[in-house]
């Protein structure tokens, strides 16, 4: 009896000891970032790393000081929002009628855009966006956002729309709804979590990208990741701005995501079933 | 309330015909069982009238207004799915309130009706529960109060009892009648078991492959079945199914077969006279094979030996099961008090003038 209470105990403790270093190798370089956002530039350039310091505030002022910063917080507000309407728009009916008519090699067929590297298609569009008057415009980056997150979109909503009874549409229909009435009234709310999985997945992706804007956004349209670029220069590497800059970018992506934690996680698991 | 008409109607998935030549007139407020096993194509029937498939010829007409072309919506019928198709995203009372919300009725009209009909099925503390908080005969009432707020020309059932507990089904079945006599309205009701088709319909369609097969009251299903196929599926134990041949002795007529020797009733002759030497099957109803115990005089000319095998005690009844020489076994539905014991070989005796004879080939019935 008391072996069998010490091997739990032993057991528990090792368990929760993982748990906590597998959190700390994932949470380190944030926490890193954020230590050194906090530290003036004489402590940030110390070897070795100071972990002891007086936090200063320096580095989130010099970046909110840097006139694109605020501007570039915007445009990447505007492209993820626009982003996010449009994928939706296009995911949901696409993802729907696909389900329904049980062609499910079509979201596979959708899903091969997805397997070209990125790089291949930059080019072509610089060119193409340019010709368009696209270039450095917000449709333009919201475009070149789609072309990823519509397919990967469609492919995860698949089993969402699968798990909706045909027969709550019936009933819809003959209770007096029309067709686009019953998918607006019924099926939406009915795939509500992984409309919120798909927008959180697209929120980090849209808000993240760098490669995109780097080659398709000038002047007017520069997204975060690209400012934070701009940080660092062909001679020196300003850590103290940059990984001020570095939380600023992360943090409303954090706050997403635990607002939707709940939903996350179970559409993330929901979505891969089928 | 509506007179239902389908004209003929066919109806295919593909290269596969699931209904086929199916006319069936429908009386304003009849209570129609469509009965059959699974896969005849009752369902396909009431989802046509529903509008939820489009049939490939014929014409299905509500009210003399055919309908075979007008959306779900329109048809003015209301449908209780076999598993309810509740939303669950709304609580009952906007689950009930969703078709007259739509029907742009004012606000305090729908909530009278919505609590009115909630009296009427004993569910009024449950107008503000989501559906996965309720049980499943719960959610069977909140399915019908759905439909019932509309006040539809006709209500459509399928197979809406099958996913309650044997109890619960008895007592929704009671509530299910009780309903329909108050408010007389159309009723057309798929269903897979023979018990609820007996027990509720004014008329029974029994269906097989996708073809009618017979069309009466349901005593009259039982009693006169058309064809070997109703005799065999209505009736709980089944009919019993006895492959003999016909015999002619001196004006009088047997049923011969290994172990058995049964007379064919004189009102009967006439339809089998001409038989003699021909193959044909004997329907016997469990009930109409009696234990000779319980007969008075036993006509030897009916009488049968056969070995109980298996003795079921329903406490009402007793299920006996026998084997006759060289026979397949017969099931005999006794009186729960017969001194009979397994492995005894006994003397049974059979109501020959309740039996049925079939075409061996094609289950014609021939009397």
């Amino acid at each position: 009896m008391r072996n069998y209470v010490l091997k739990k105990i032993t057991g528990k403790t090792f368990f929760w000891l993982a748990c906590l270093l597998a959190i700390f190798f994932f949470i380190f370089p944030f926490l890193w970032v954020v230590m050194m956002s906090l530290k003036n530039p004489e402590a940030a350039q110390a070897v070795p790393p100071k972990l002891i310091f007086t936090p200063t505030f320096e580095n989130y002022k010099q970046v909110f000081n840097a006139g694109d910063f605020l501007n570039a917080f915007k445009n990447s507000f505007i492209v993820v929002l626009l982003t996010l309407a449009a994928n939706l728009i296009v995911a949901l009916p696409a993802a729907y009628i696909i389900a329904r008519w049980r062609q499910k090699w079509l979201s596979f067929a959708i899903l091969f855009t997805q397997m070209a590297p990125w790089i291949i298609f930059l080019l072509p569009w610089y060119i193409i966006f340019k010709r368009l008057g696209l270039y450095d415009t917000y449709i333009g980056l919201v475009l070149s956002n789609l072309t990823y997150l519509i397919p990967f979109t469609v492919w995860l909503l698949l089993g969402f729309f699968e798990d909706v009874p045909k027969e709550i549409e019936e009933a819809a229909w003959l209770d007096g709804c029309s067709h686009t009435g019953t998918f607006i009234r019924m099926v939406i709310p009915l795939v509500k979590g992984g409309i919120i999985t798909v927008c959180t997945l697209g929120f980090m992706f849209a808000w993240n990208i760098f490669l995109f804007p780097l080659v398709l956004s000038g002047y007017r349209s520069k997204t975060l990741p690209v400012i934070v670029y701009n940080f660092q220069n062909d001679n020196s590497l300003d850590f103290g701005p940059l990984s001020a800059a570095a939380v600023l970018i992360t943090l409303p992506v954090i706050v997403f995501i635990l607002i939707n934690q709940k939903y996350f996680s179970r559409g993330i698991a929901l979505g891969g079933r089928k | 309330m509506a007179e239902v008409k389908i004209e003929n109607v066919r109806k295919m998935f593909g290269e596969v015909v699931a209904v086929e030549g199916f006319s069936l007139d429908i009386q304003d407020g009849e209570f129609i069982i469509l009965v059959g096993p699974s896969g005849c194509g009752k369902t396909t029937i009431l989802r046509s009238i529903a509008g939820l498939e489009t049939i490939t010829s014929g014409e299905i007409y509500i009210d003399e207004r055919p309908v075979s072309k007008v959306a779900p919506k329109k048809r003015d019928i209301a449908m209780v799915f076999q598993n309810y198709a509740l939303y669950p995203h709304m609580n009952v009372r906007n689950n009930m309130a969703f078709s007259l919300k739509l029907r742009r009725l004012p606000k305090k009209q729908i909530n009278e009706i919505v609590e009115r009909t909630a009296d009427l099925l004993g569910m009024r503390s449950l107008l503000d529960r989501k559906p996965n908080e309720l049980s499943g005969g719960q959610r069977q009432r909140v399915a019908l109060g759905r439909a019932i707020v509309r006040d539809p020309k006709v209500f459509l059932f399928d197979e809406p009892l099958s996913n309650l507990d044997a109890k619960l089904r008895i007592s929704m079945r009671a509530e299910l009648l009780s309903l329909h006599q108050r408010l007389k309205t159309t009723t057309i009701y798929v269903t897979h078991d023979q018990l609820e088709a007996m027990t509720m319909g004014d008329r029974i369609v029994v269906m097989n492959n996708g073809v009618i097969q017979q069309v009466d009251s349901p005593q009259n299903v039982y009693d006169h079945p058309a064809n070997r196929f109703v005799a065999g599926f209505i009736g709980s134990p089944a009919m019993n199914f006895i492959d003999c041949k016909i015999h002619g002795d001196k004006g009088q007529f047997f049923a011969v077969s290994p172990g058995m020797r049964l007379k064919i009733p004189e009102d009967k002759i006439a339809r089998i006279k001409d038989r003699v030497g021909q193959e044909l099957c004997l329907g016997l109803r469990p009930e109409h094979v009696i234990h000779s115990s319980l007969v008075d005089s036993s006509d030897p000319e009916i009488l049968f030996k056969g070995s109980v095998w298996v003795i079921e005690p329903l406490g009402s009844e007793k299920l006996v099961y026998l084997r006759p020489e060289n026979q397949e076994t017969l099931i005999a539905r006794l009186d729960p008090h017969v001194h009979i014991k397994l492995g005894e070989v006994a003397d049974f005796t059979v109501r020959m003038n309740l039996a049925h004879m079939f075409e061996k080939t094609d289950g014609r019935i021939i009397f």
